[in-house]
């Protein structure tokens, strides 16, 4: 579970949150729209334990994070936009690295499965990474997240400049992930992604977040409607 | 994460990058030829000097059984000194000194006496070897010195600004690693291989110019090894803190660079420039003028006795009075030396006040900090040519007493004369005295990198680091 209260952050004159208010519980996918500038990046900062926020409280698992970062950086996977990685080692060997950083040991066989769940292709697996497009890479970013065995994903806007072939199958495993229990927050600019795999939709707007939508009560076009509609707002 | 395993991870990273192989691979490579090239040079200079003391050996045992025999030239103490015997001395060889030429091409390492004055050795100019003195030494010092800063910034340019720009420095951190541990476990490899492979070439190259390692040999190329280990360290820090404020590879790579420009390139330059500012070399022109004044000066003085004497032939004319005419040589030559020596002072002052300059500015820059304790530890910089100087001067006046006292005494030479020529003794080098020298800008280029590191370590805690600078407006 994921939680933000009253979350705050300055950068010195500028207001890059304003008092945010956000629940992700176990099992669900919630997407936050916004645009560059929005408070998007920050939010997910905040919660990875890389900023400390100005006031209000950011828990993971009931844990607060600018209390006690380490221990929830633990339970947390993180996919940035660019899962660029290795390019020198293969896919395999960059999932032991980083699973061996979190001081996890797998062998060579849990490791190659993670990859297969992640989606990567057997042939690909051995590979050097640097062969790899951004969909590929994606997936072992994801098979980092599925050797961890985390509770709670945070997604930088992971579909940018996928192909919707590869924006579609990354969707697949991130719902897989959350069937799992997994608690996901993803900042994207993707509405229709967002639609399609989110749980819920939050758009924010200079740091706060102005509206927020089942996504089993908006369609589509609804949705985009909303999106542009509070851009323009004054 | 287990410190081997990050450690172990890294070198299988550097090692599938295939570039950090083969620049290693190249530089222990260009090391070793450097250190061939090194020892050929020095080889060189000392066959010349070996060959010039064979000749000069076999000229002696020649007059000395001329000499036994009665022949008039080798008993005359006049025509030994001014005409016949000259003697080569030479600086004594040190054990690494293939590894750093140094001045050994711009400052003597043998001069050739007579018993004429000391302005006949000390104003020599010419250099040994124009053309490389044209192309400059390749020797390991210059490998160094200038190449190795290079390989060092080329391998961690990039070690924070390029884990960040990858994502991998935020993937490290929420996989629990701190950015302080990650990437200094990412320099410390790096490093470890640069000083590594360092230390190897070092080793092999002192091996090539000294195959039996004595103790003083070893004290030597320890002092060799941890003044090259301090730069490179000064040099991997100084990346490493760049890595950390850059906001991109490409611009922690081009001030990198203008580091390097600055302090192994320019500062090295203005500092020599500034040297000969501010102790200009004395005019040659007015060395060879005086030295022709001087000559004229006392050619008159004697040409009374020249008139009587034919001065390169002296046995031609057997009746002459060999006394007072080499008692007027020796006047005449005691009259130049007279006149040339505040000149010749000038020029050995002005070689101590340059350095007393560089030995002062030297402190701007890592790269003259470092050659002028490589070239000190090899015993070719401008100290030990001095020191060399100064015992040939020593030497010099001791061979002109030697015959003087014979010439003014009218005694002839015998025999055991020859065996009782003064014997010139190289100054040794002092390895415990050069260490001690070298030790204050080791300790301030150690003091420098520490205090990088630190500052570094401390920038590594910043959120700035990890996720890059956040700016209004920008991505958030």
């Amino acid at each position: 579970m994921l939680e933000a209260i009253g979350l705050t952050k300055n950068y010195g004159e500028v207001r890059a949150l304003r008092s945010l208010d956000l629940r992700v519980n176990s099992g669900e996918i919630y997407c936050l729209l916004g645009a560059n500038g929005a408070g998007k990046t920050t939010t997910l900062n905040i919660f990875l334990g890389f900023v400390r926020a100005t006031s209000g409280i950011a828990r993971i698992d009931d844990i607060d994070v600018g209390q006690n970062p380490t221990a929830t950086r633990k339970r947390i996977a993180y996919i940035p936009e660019t899962v660029t990685l290795y390019g020198a080692l293969s896919g395999l060997e960059n999932l032991d690295y980083f699973s061996k950083l979190s001081g996890i040991r797998h062998s060579a066989q849990s490791l190659r499965a993670f990859l297969e769940q992640a989606g990567l292709a057997a042939e690909a697996h051995d590979r050097p990474l640097q062969g790899y497009s951004k969909g590929m890479r994606q997936k072992v970013g994801i098979a980092i997240a599925l050797a961890r065995d985390a509770k709670v994903l945070l997604l930088d806007e992971p579909t940018s400049g996928l192909d919707p072939k590869a924006s579609n199958e990354f969707s697949q495993l991130i719902l897989a992930m959350a069937e799992r229990g997994a608690a996901i927050l993803m900042a994207t600019h993707d509405l229709f992604r967002a639609r399609e795999t989110g749980t819920r939709i939050g758009i924010m707007r200079d740091g706060s977040l102005r509206k927020e939508f089942a996504t089993s009560e908006i369609g589509h076009r609804d949705l985009e409607h909303e999106y542009l509609k509070t851009m323009q707002e004054g | 994460m287990r410190s081997a395993d990050l450690l172990v991870g890294e070198l299988t990273l550097l090692r599938r990058e295939q570039i950090a192989p083969w620049v290693l691979f190249g530089l222990l490579l260009a090391m070793v030829f450097a250190g061939i090239s090194g020892r050929m040079i020095v080889n060189e200079q000392r066959m010349v000097a070996i060959a010039a003391s064979e000749e000069a050996g076999v000229l002696v045992d020649s007059l000395k059984l001329q000499a036994a025999a009665g022949a008039e030239t080798a008993r005359s103490p006049g025509a030994v000194a001014y005409s016949v015997l000259s003697v080569p001395v030479t600086k004594a060889a040190t054990p690494l000194e293939g590894l750093a030429i140094g001045q050994s091409d711009l400052l003597p390492d043998t001069y050739r006496l007579t018993a004429r004055g000391a302005h006949t050795f000390l104003g020599r100019t010419d250099p040994e070897n124009s053309l490389r003195l044209l192309s400059g030494n390749f020797d390991v010092a210059f490998l160094v010195v200038w190449v190795l800063p290079l390989l060092a910034i080329g391998l961690l340019f990039d070690v924070v600004v390029g884990e960040r720009e990858r994502g991998v420095l935020s993937l490290a951190m929420v996989a629990g690693a701190s950015a302080g541990r990650f990437v200094w476990h990412k320099w410390w490899s790096r490093f470890l291989l640069l000083a590594g492979v360092t230390t190897v070439s070092i080793v092999l190259a002192a091996l090539i110019q000294e195959p039996a390692l004595t103790a003083t040999t070893g004290y030597l190329l320890a002092g060799w090894i941890l003044t090259s280990l301090v730069y490179l360290a000064f040099w991997c820090a100084l990346a490493l803190f760049v890595s950390i404020g850059a906001s991109s590879s490409e611009t922690a790579a081009t001030r990198l660079v203008g580091a390097w420009l600055v302090f192994v390139v320019l500062v090295p330059t203005v500092t020599n420039l500034i040297a000969g500012s501010v102790a200009p070399p004395p005019s040659r022109v007015e060395l060879t003028a005086t030295l022709r004044e001087a000559t004229e000066q006392a050619d008159k003085a004697i040409a009374a006795e020249r008139d009587r004497w034919f001065f390169d032939h002296p046995d031609l004319r057997g009746d002459m009075d060999r006394r007072a005419y080499y008692l007027s040589v020796a006047g005449s030559e005691a009259g130049i030396e007279k006149i040339m020596a505040p000149l010749l002072q000038d020029f050995a002052q002005n070689g101590r006040d340059q350095q007393r300059v560089i030995e002062v500015l030297k402190y701007l820059s890592p790269g003259t900090l470092t050659f002028r304790s490589l070239t000190a530890l090899s015993g070719s910089d401008g100290r030990e040519h001095a020191k060399f100087r100064d015992a040939v001067v020593v030497h010099h006046r001791a061979w002109q007493e030697f015959f003087v006292k014979r010439i003014e005494s009218d005694t002839p030479l015998t025999a055991e004369d020859y065996e009782r020529l003064p014997i010139f003794v190289a100054p040794q080098i002092d390895e415990r005295e050069l260490m001690s020298s070298s030790s204050i800008p080791l300790l301030l280029m150690l003091v420098v990198t520490c205090l990088l590191c630190r500052v570094g370590s401390r920038k590594l805690r910043s959120a700035d680091v990890i996720i890059g600078t956040h700016s209004p407006g920008g991505s958030r």
